[in-house]
């Protein structure tokens, strides 16, 4: 899921009349409430477990130990940067070259109590890269005839869309993969509560806000969006949105260690390198790996490994999940520079960045508690993924991040 | 999920008895007729034949004549003595297509039997201060519960694990075919109910709903805030050892270890077919469960000899009120039934297309379960599988 302070950029960016309504639940000038209080919540779990900050290694003990034996690859310096300067405890790469040949990489210590290596291709949990398969179900369907674009989310899921300015009657799916649909963001009202939520709470807790803007006024990024997306495949397929996700997608690209977890599925299945967080800027780094990841349901559950999302969005550009008229719709973007950064755009569950060698680049990216993950592939076939295990809450960190995927593409 | 048969005569009394009749009609033609697949069926003098080596007991005679007598392609019991000792029992075919045998101890969907779990949990979380039972549904989940004559601030967690809450049925609207394949949010399934007005006032008469268990489920994850299959792994099926029962995941059809294959007819008057694989989502904390005759004889012995709920909260389960002519009652998720040799005996019961199960555990003791791997529709296989768990406590 996406990182709250660019939410909070984006908040503070638009200034309609409506958003002086939101004004007391916005707390403007502060931080989204939110994710911040969901992790201070985590925190408090966690408190008395932790002297995790003695344990951690200094920062420049684990670069030097990994870059020592690295030579002077680019890619590897990028995740010693990430390492050595962000304080990220891992860093994680894999990249498909120019050449067809894939290379993985990791800095840093896979558990700070530990001190143990990282996994190499471990897993991690990729957030709102979800959200790229979950609009790729949605236009699978598209192109299945099952479902159409261009109508209303109550053609789905009548009567269930409902608000203050909030009508399903006028909101289209499209609107739901491009986030133009004014739909509240309900991660910024989730409070304190890290728990198990079934879908239907997620979007209940958004309905109880008003709209942010009528349909189609303008872009502003909502979870909100995809769990309506993730409720109508699940309505019009009549199964579990994560099985239609292994069936569609990860089983047909072979994407074998990507997986939905199931409900109540606190842990990562496969060697992973640890989550963690800070309570706040000068507290000690807490362990979250294992963390209900409910809460980002058809928005942000999926756990996958660089590898694999390299794959995925290889695939999709390569036109082996989508039909052409469907990927076409995926890849018409409007302009999304206040949540992604410069120069970026979103299509359907698609982002596009220019890359400083030229050309773009296509992906999503995915903030969670624990991981930040940043990809990008490239119609020649080059592809890219770097996972940090930790949510980045700082712009420049972010851009050292995409910047690590960029210098991995152009290399 | 459904207690057809034992509703049978109360539904007929119902103000939306029109539904429930048609269904109940239709669920009595299910067995007119054994049908096309009575070629695949082997003849039943073979199924008792089969038995006829294992000299067979009065238990062994009832499974017999549910397969012979009323078309059961299988039945299973597990039977726990007086004696302690436990005895378990097949007949008829575990697969029709193959012949193969019904294998011992099988898995199967026990349907509504999950009430008495869901009820468990709900108990314990009562006796841990958590949920208070004349709480109104409305403290746990405000506004959730509104409809034509349906208001949660007005309906008791009691009422809704009694079935007197006079909340209307969701699994009416559910066609049979629907049910095998489709995966329903637990939602989805309250949505369906709160289409229809309220079929009495909370306490006025009791009435099985299955929108009464989907809701204490829905109440257990709020008060949780852990899914309710965990909720029931942790707190009943790990804590009592039962080793074959377990809550599917979302969109899991299969059955995970062995298992008799299940029959089912639909529309009522067409072919026995196989209904093994189903998703049972649509049973949810009313019906979801897949477990074994020995197991189900092992959670209730174990409710019953308090290991799993304090004394007062046992007390409440217990606390009965009638249902029907037939001397059954009804607690919280629990069933009290009279027995032929004198006292009752306390299970719950539970059909899901495929299967039906029945059975329960004696204060002293005694348990049995039964299973046929269809559900049962004349009046005479209905009393079949009674008298099969009659004879096995009593015998």
């Amino acid at each position: 899921m996406r990182g709250q302070t660019r939410q909070t950029l984006r908040e503070s960016d638009h200034k309609p009349d409506r958003e002086q309504e939101h004004k007391p639940d916005h707390k403007p000038g502060r931080r989204p409430g939110t994710r911040r209080r969901a992790l201070s919540a985590v925190a408090a779990m966690a408190i008395g477990v932790m002297t995790l900050g003695a344990l951690t290694p200094p920062a420049s003990a684990a670069s030097a130990a990994t870059s020592a034996s690295a030579g002077r690859d680019a890619v590897r310096q990028s995740l010693n940067a990430l390492v050595r300067d962000d304080g990220m405890p891992a860093a994680l790469a894999s990249v498909k070259g120019r050449d067809g040949r894939t290379r993985t990489y990791t800095a840093g210590v896979g558990d700070l109590s530990t001190g143990s290596k990282v996994p190499v291709g471990g897993q991690v949990r990729i957030g709102s890269n979800t959200k790229a398969f979950t609009a790729v179900v949605v236009l699978q369907l598209v192109g299945e005839g099952k479902i159409a674009l261009g109508a209303d989310v109550d053609t789905y899921l009548p009567g269930l869309v409902r608000g203050k300015g909030i009508d399903g009657r006028r909101i289209t799916v499209r609107q739901l993969l491009q986030q133009t649909s004014g739909l509240p963001n309900y991660t910024n009202y989730l409070g304190d509560d890290v728990r198990y939520y079934t879908p239907r709470e997620l979007l209940a807790t958004a309905l109880r806000h008003p709209a942010d803007f009528a349909p189609g006024k303008k872009w502003a990024y909502s979870n909100t969006n995809y769990i309506v997306a993730g409720l109508i495949v699940q309505k019009v397929t009549g199964r579990p949105l994560a099985e239609e996700m292994d069936r569609r997608i990860i089983k047909r690209v072979g994407l074998r260690h990507t997986y939905f977890p199931a409900p109540g599925d606190a842990r990562i299945r496969e060697p992973h390198p640890h989550g963690y967080y800070r309570e706040s800027a000068d507290g000690p780094l807490r362990d979250i790996t294992e963390i209900d990841p409910s809460w980002g349901w058809a928005a942000g559950q999926l756990i996958s490994t660089d590898s694999d999302l390299n794959r995925f969005f290889g695939a999709l550009l390569a036109g082996r999940l989508l039909p052409p008229a469907q990927l076409a719709q995926m890849r018409s973007t409007v302009p999304a520079e206040a949540t992604f950064g410069p120069g970026a755009r979103y299509g359907l569950g698609l982002v596009s960045r220019p890359l400083p060698c030229g050309g773009l680049s296509w992906g999503h990216g995915g903030s969670f508690p624990g991981y930040e993950t940043r990809s990008g592939a490239t119609d020649d076939g080059r592809a890219a993924s770097v996972a940090v295990t930790m949510q980045l809450t700082d712009e420049a960190s972010r851009r050292n991040l995409e910047r690590a995927v960029d210098t991995a593409l152009c290399r | 999920m459904r207690a057809r048969t034992q509703q049978g005569p109360r539904s007929s009394t119902r103000q939306q008895g029109g539904r429930r009749r048609r269904t109940v009609s239709a669920a009595a033609a299910m067995a007119i007729g054994v049908m096309t697949l009575a070629a695949l069926t082997p003849p039943a003098s073979s199924a008792s034949a089969a038995v006829a080596t294992a000299r067979p007991d009065a238990v062994q005679q009832a499974l017999n004549t549910l397969v012979r007598d009323d078309g059961m392609p299988a039945a299973l019991a597990s039977v726990k003595g007086r004696d302690g000792r436990t005895r378990t029992y097949t007949a008829g075919v575990g697969d029709l297509a193959t012949g193969s045998k019904v294998p011992r101890g099988g898995q199967v969907r026990i349907g509504s039997n999950t009430k008495a779990f869901t009820a468990v949990v709900v108990l314990q979380l009562v006796g841990e201060g958590k949920i208070a039972l004349d709480a109104d549904i409305d403290t746990y989940l405000p506004g959730l519960v509104r409809g034509k004559g349906i208001d949660g601030r007005r309906i008791t967690v009691r009422q809704l694990l009694q079935h007197t809450s006079g909340l209307p049925e969701y699994g009416l609207h559910i066609d049979d075919d629907e049910l095998r394949h489709r995966y329903f949010e637990p939602r989805e399934l309250l949505d369906i109910a709160l289409r229809y007005k309220a079929d009495a006032a909370p306490g006025e008469k009791w009435g099985y709903s299955n929108t009464n268990y989907l809701l204490a489920g829905l109440i257990v994850q709020k008060i949780t805030g852990r899914p309710l299959a965990e909720e029931i792994d942790r707190r009943i099926i790990k804590r009592v050892g039962l080793r074959h029962t377990y809550f599917p995941t979302p969109g899991d059809k299969t059955i995970r270890e062995p298992h008799p294959q299940g029959y089912h007819r639909n529309p009522a008057d067409g072919p026995l077919r196989d209904f093994t694989e189903i998703d049972p989502s649509a049973g949810w904390a009313a019906g979801q469960l897949i477990s074994t005759d020995s197991d189900l004889n092992r959670f209730f012995g174990a409710l019953l000899a308090g290991r799993l709920l304090p004394a007062a909260q046992l007390a409440e389960m217990r606390t009965t009120v009638p249902v029907g002519d037939s001397g059954m009652r009804y607690g919280l998720g629990l069933t009290s039934r009279p027995l032929p040799c004198g006292g009752v005996y306390w299970g719950h019961g539970g059909d899901i297309p495929g299967y039906e199960t029945r059975g329960g555990v004696t204060e002293d003791g005694r348990a049995v379960n039964v299973t046929v791997t269809s559900i049962p529709t004349d009046e005479a296989a209905v009393q079949h599988v009674k008298d099969a768990v009659d004879r096995a406590l009593c015998g």
